[in-house]
């Protein structure tokens, strides 16, 4: 007889795994999930048992499914619980999960990327809110560990400071600046710390120019109090002193330069003004001495005395009087902004060099011409077609800084 | 034996919902006359689903539409009278309308148990796969009968794992479970048994140990000696079913109803009787390298090394990833095939064990001898319940009488015994078996 084979391919394709496609899989691209309980894998491939939104939002934590990390070239971390993932499944099984997008924090997103919307950009660190954050607007970056309480910020000026709330409020400042200050036993002259993490990074980079003979006295017991300079080491090595160009209306030549940590850096500047005031008759060496201190908080870019030479070396009244006040020193870069007079607005300051010269506003020739020859250098350095000089004036009428003022108004203009 | 019983007949009927209300629970039946076409399939691991085609006066019709429930009867399968009604779910209805009087309706059904249809939530149970399945069914209270319980132990379940559903129907999650289990040596399945119209769960070497057996034995006479298409022996838990030959039809008697009233077997083997029960190595090999693995791992016993699994270490049992291959591998085994066809009679249940006597064309004492390729036990993978039309012989010209109420099932079996089949045990124990019922008959009809 003829008989049609039975196609039974619809039983045997019940039976075949490869055609086998049941329904009840979860193929959309991406689900959301969320880190539950404190399970670690037991292979140590960074797996983590999460919930599915919309998914397995009822079931026990013991029941949610495990999820495999994609591989990254970026920061590998296992997620904590609370965490949100980016999940999918291999043939849309539950059963072979892997994530391959992780939360900043627990929140979704930190605060702050809500906050400063939309110029922050935010990475996590390995730990729920360990973040590193920067700012384009502000071009402030920060780096804050919660699990150690500390942070460090690199602020729009290129300064690094580090904070903690372990450091000891009795050993120093809990917030330090890298590179610029440290915290230093002035009586012992050594970098101190908190007593668990020891001396803070940056200690080495402090330096001191001078050190008085009393303090090296004090420090070796020796109490006499002989008010005599001891040169710093590096000074003594910077005999071949640290100079810069200038380019003055005669030709170039050099100054000397001793730098004002109070200078302002900046990436890119254009200088739109030179402000010139005095030092409202301190001797050269006071002022020159409150530029350059450590903690100083003015800055200068030139300071201009009576004529060539040293600065005195100021000990005593007697010497003050007999000072004379000589010298023509540079103590800021021309390309970074300073921060000249105490009520000057910040503005001010910014894309401006500065120049002190001593005496009360009667500038003699010699200050002429140095401040002729910083307004050629400024506009050369620029290449700038013109530049314009004002004179500082406090904001208190009564300051007698203002009658300096009225001298120096003489050679404010456009030049 | 008994004399030969004519006239037993099973017939189908379709009832659905008149005018689309499902609430009114009314319903058109549609008899056996209407049905021109009628084919309903069993399969394993999967919804019992059928079609039909329904031509039927236009003034009977309701407006029955996909989606609404209806019923399924089949009339003489059950003791006593019985119409044996089958809920159907209505997946596709197209009404034709072949003139002004007369329709014919095209028809898609499925098993149409309500909570077999349903969407369940999002679901996870914890144990084998074994449990799974259990679990699954009392979650949706749904009674089943479950074969594998008394091999528990015996069969060494060891995928024991937490088994995650998401939204879905529940023979979607028990497929799920079944390609994803992992019985050392056996196959896991679900089936709709419409012989005790509920649900069974087994495994292939739990079939074959039954104690219940179905025998297809060969008689030269079992056309006159029949009057049941099954007989069970006395005292004995085995079921015979009669067959005469390959071509029955074709050799006995000028009409169906003359030959055998309720069980005709037309046998076709199939399937690579060689390469049954011997898939391994290269067989292995070749299921194992479609996954891009290499030969290192193919004589392993865990089916592979670590790295398959390891990315989900807690989610899942150890050879979850490589289980669907191995289903594979295991059923590329039971490559001997044989497909038989049963009249009027639904014929064993789908996953049950089939003790299959096959006949030869050697004669010896002018009876036939066992065919020792194909006589085996097999597994009945699935079966195809239709409606026959009629059949061209291509003998004598003469065309098979016409008898379009006739049911015919066709069964698929399959087995995993070598080609060498005179040395298997499953060769020896079948044909120990004929030689002890042809002596209990023998006692019978002395009786």
């Amino acid at each position: 007889m003829t008989t049609e084979l039975p196609n039974y391919d619809e039983v045997l394709n019940s039976l075949n795994p490869a055609s086998a496609v049941p329904m009840g899989r979860l193929t959309f691209p991406y689900y959301y999930a969320q880190v539950v309980g404190s399970s670690v894998d037991p292979n140590r491939v960074g797996c983590v048992q999460a919930r599915v939104s919309g998914v397995t939002d009822l079931w026990e934590d013991k029941f949610q499914p495990w999820f495999a990390p994609q591989l990254t070239t970026g920061m590998q971390q296992v997620p904590q619980k609370g965490q949100w993932l980016m999940v999918r499944f291999l043939d849309g099984d539950i059963n072979q999960g892997m994530y391959y997008g992780v939360s900043q924090t627990k929140h979704f997103l930190p605060e702050n990327f809500v906050g400063e919307y939309p110029d922050i950009a935010v990475l996590n660190l390995g730990e729920s809110d360990y973040l590193y954050t920067h700012n384009r607007r502000t071009h402030v970056s920060d780096i804050r560990n919660p699990g150690n309480n500390s942070g460090i910020t690199w602020n729009e000026a290129g300064e690094i400071t580090v904070d903690s709330s372990n450091a000891s409020e009795e050993e120093g400042s809990s917030s330090v600046s890298v590179l610029t200050e440290a915290t230093i036993d002035i009586f012992t002259c050594r970098p101190v710390g908190s007593p668990s993490n020891g001396v803070r990074s940056g200690s080495e980079y402090l330096r001191v120019p001078h050190i008085s003979k009393a303090t090296v006295d004090a420090l070796r017991g020796n109490g006499s109090g002989t008010e005599t300079v001891v040169k710093s080491v590096q000074d003594s090595e910077a005999d071949g002193q640290d100079t810069r160009q200038l380019d003055g209306l005669n030709g170039t030549y050099t100054v000397p330069f001793m730098e004002s940590p109070a200078s302002k850096r900046r990436t890119s500047k254009t200088n739109k003004r030179i402000i010139i005031g005095t030092t409202g008759g301190s001797p050269l060496a006071s002022y020159l001495g409150s530029v350059t201190a450590t903690e100083s908080k003015t800055c200068v870019h030139y300071l201009v005395g009576l004529g060539d030479g040293q600065p005195d070396i100021i000990s005593s009244l007697a010497d003050q009087a007999a000072a004379k006040n000589l010298g023509f020193i540079q103590c800021a870069e021309t390309w970074n902004d300073g921060t000249y007079g105490s009520d000057m607005t910040g503005k001010k300051n910014v894309d401006a060099v500065s120049v002190v010269f001593y005496g009360n506003g009667e500038l003699n020739k010699y200050q002429e011409g140095k401040l002729m020859d910083i307004v050629n250098h400024v506009k050369k350095a620029g290449s700038l077609d013109e530049i314009e000089v004002v004179a500082f004036k406090s904001m208190n009428p009564l300051d007698t800084r203002n009658l300096a003022y009225m001298n120096l108004s003489a050679f404010e203009g456009v030049y | 034996m008994g004399k030969s019983k004519v006239g037993e007949r099973y017939s189908v009927s379709i009832g659905l919902v008149k005018a689309g209300n499902d609430s009114s629970k009314e319903l058109v039946v549609y008899n056996d006359a209407s049905l021109h076409a009628f084919e309903f399939i069993v399969p394993m691991n999967g919804l019992p689903a059928g079609r039909t085609k329904i031509v039927c006066d236009a003034g009977v019709v309701g407006n029955p539409s996909s989606g609404s429930y209806g019923k399924l009867f089949v009339d003489g399968l059950l003791s006593g009278g019985k119409v044996m009604e089958l809920p159907i779910y209505v997946n596709s209805l197209v009404r034709n309308n072949i003139s002004q009087e007369v329709v014919s309706l095209d028809l898609e059904f499925t098993l149409g148990h309500e909570k077999l249809q349903s969407v369940m939530e999002s679901i996870a149970l914890e144990g084998t796969s074994v449990d799974a399945v259990n679990k699954l069914f009392a979650a949706q209270e749904i009674e089943i009968i479950d074969d594998v319980s008394p091999a528990k132990g015996s069969t060494g379940v060891s995928d024991n794992m937490i088994w995650r559903f998401v939204a879905g129907t529940l023979p979607e999650h028990l497929l799920n479970v079944i390609v994803r289990s992992s019985l050392p040596g056996d196959l896991l399945y679900w089936v709709y048994d419409d012989s005790a119209l509920t649900f069974r769960m087994g495994t292939f070497n739990v079939s074959k140990a039954s104690k219940h057996k179905n025998f297809f034995m060969y008689t030269s006479d079992a056309v006159t000696t029949t009057n049941s298409a099954t007989h069970n022996v006395k005292g004995t838990d085995t079921n015979i079913w009669y067959y005469s030959g390959y071509s029955p039809s074709d050799l006995n008697g000028e009409t169906r109803e003359a030959r055998s009233p309720n069980l005709v077997i037309d046998s076709t083997a199939s399937g690579s009787a060689k390469d049954s029960g011997t898939c391994s190595k290269d067989c292995w090999k070749a299921v194992i390298g479609s996954m891009g693995a290499n030969e290192q791992f193919i004589e392993s016993e865990t089916y592979g090394p670590q790295k398959m699994v390891k990315p989900f270490p807690a989610n899942t049992h150890k050879t979850y990833a490589i289980a669907p291959h191995v289903r594979q591998y295991m059923m590329a085994e039971y490559s001997k095939m044989v497909t038989l066809r049963i009249y009027n009679h639904p014929g064993p249940a789908v996953g049950s064990c089939v003790y299959f006597y096959a006949a030869s064309p050697k004669l010896k004492n002018g009876d036939f001898l066992p065919d020792e390729n194909y006589t085996a036990k097999y597994i009945v993978l699935g079966k195809k319940i239709m409606k026959a039309a009629t059949v061209n012989t291509g003998l004598l010209g003469r065309e098979r009488p016409a008898n379009t109420s006739d049911l015919v099932t066709e069964i698929t079996m399959v087995s995993n015994a070598g080609y060498d089949g005179a040395k298997s045990a499953d060769y020896k124990q079948v044909t120990e078996l004929a030689s002890a019922i042809t002596r209990a008959l023998a006692k019978e009809t002395k009786k």
